[in-house]
């Protein structure tokens, strides 16, 4: 049986990208645990399912970042750590698997914090988990980002629907520029999944641009939950 | 016509007019001042008193009163940023 080349060849150690890479995961990650911490005091005084969703969007984000990171290590700097403790070829399906299910889980409830009052399900929340699972375990089993960019971005497009269709029975032109800002942060996390891809998109040109937006996505959001949480 | 107040708005009407009933108020001026059926009020009597927002006393006549507890006054002075926030995103 032919061994699974999972990873591009030619994946060497490039401390500069390893850099940007870790740059750029601390500062999303920090962003997503502080807008966590930072509504966790509302969350419990109110118990608003909301809010709830909202902040555990964001855990989630945060954790799902955290396994892309790993899974951008075990493509490059794992011959030179792990090759003789880990099965690497194994090492990222299971990353991609986590990202899988915790990225589609973030992005329904980031969805379902908008659209909730509207969609009171007793199991609401076990079929978004399974959901996510099938679609992580689709994605583990084919070994393919691909098929998970492609399903999240269905998904994406489910999401503005919704909540184009939420923001227009509300009737509330208060804050659509939110609709915009989620509509971006979703489109730029599936560009931040196509990057483990095909090796030819990983050119540092178009990455760093990707990374430098998604950040200020996030940068927005935080600024926006700092307002209301000092 | 006003519009129908949500979960979040009435627990604070409730408790906003604890407070300013010198934070003591018997059951029956909160269900008036309140604007609920008994039904209502008392579902949302038994959450604020579950999350401990408020607590039941008895004076030395046996009459019942309610009071906001510390929880609950934080809760109060917190509201306008909570409900400011969950506008800002929708939620």
């Amino acid at each position: 049986m032919p061994r699974l080349n999972f990873f591009p060849r030619g994946s060497f150690f490039d401390p500069t990208r390893m850099g940007i890479e870790l740059i750029y995961l601390l500062i999303v990650i920090a962003i997503c645990l502080f807008i966590y911490f930072k509504t966790k005091d509302m969350y419990d005084l109110t118990k608003h399912k909301g809010i709830g969703y909202f902040r555990n969007a964001f855990l989630l984000f945060a954790s799902a970042y955290i396994f892309r990171f790993a899974f951008f290590l075990f493509g490059n700097v794992s011959r030179l750590v792990f090759d003789f403790s880990l099965p690497r070829q194994f090492m990222g399906p299971i990353s991609l698997l986590f990202i899988g299910y915790l990225s589609t889980l973030a992005i329904f409830f980031l969805t379902m914090s908008t659209i909730w009052k509207r969609f009171k399900h007793k199991h609401a929340d076990h079929l978004l988990h399974a959901i996510a699972l099938f679609i992580s375990l689709v994605v583990f089993f084919l070994h393919s980002p691909v098929i998970l960019t492609i399903t999240q971005f269905i998904l994406l497009v489910f999401a503005i629907v919704m909540s184009y269709l939420n923001s227009k029975r509300s009737k509330s032109k208060k804050h659509p520029h939110m609709f915009l800002v989620y509509v971006l942060l979703f489109l730029f996390w599936i560009i931040n999944l196509s990057l483990l891809g095909p090796k030819h998109i990983h050119r540092v040109g178009f990455k760093t641009p990707v990374y430098v937006i998604s950040i200020i996505i996030f940068v927005i959001i935080f600024f926006k939950v700092k307002r209301w949480t000092k | 016509m006003r519009k129908k107040r949500d979960r979040l708005e009435v627990i604070y009407d409730i408790m906003k007019i604890v407070r300013e009933n010198h934070n003591s108020i018997k059951p029956t001026p909160l269900l008036r001042y309140s604007n609920l059926s008994s039904q209502s009020f008392s579902e949302y009597l038994n959450e604020l008193l579950e999350k401990e927002f408020v607590k039941g006393i008895k004076d030395k006549k046996g009459k019942r009163f309610f009071t906001l507890t510390d929880k609950g006054f934080k809760f109060l002075e917190k509201y306008t940023m909570i409900q400011g926030f969950i506008e800002e995103f929708e939620l």
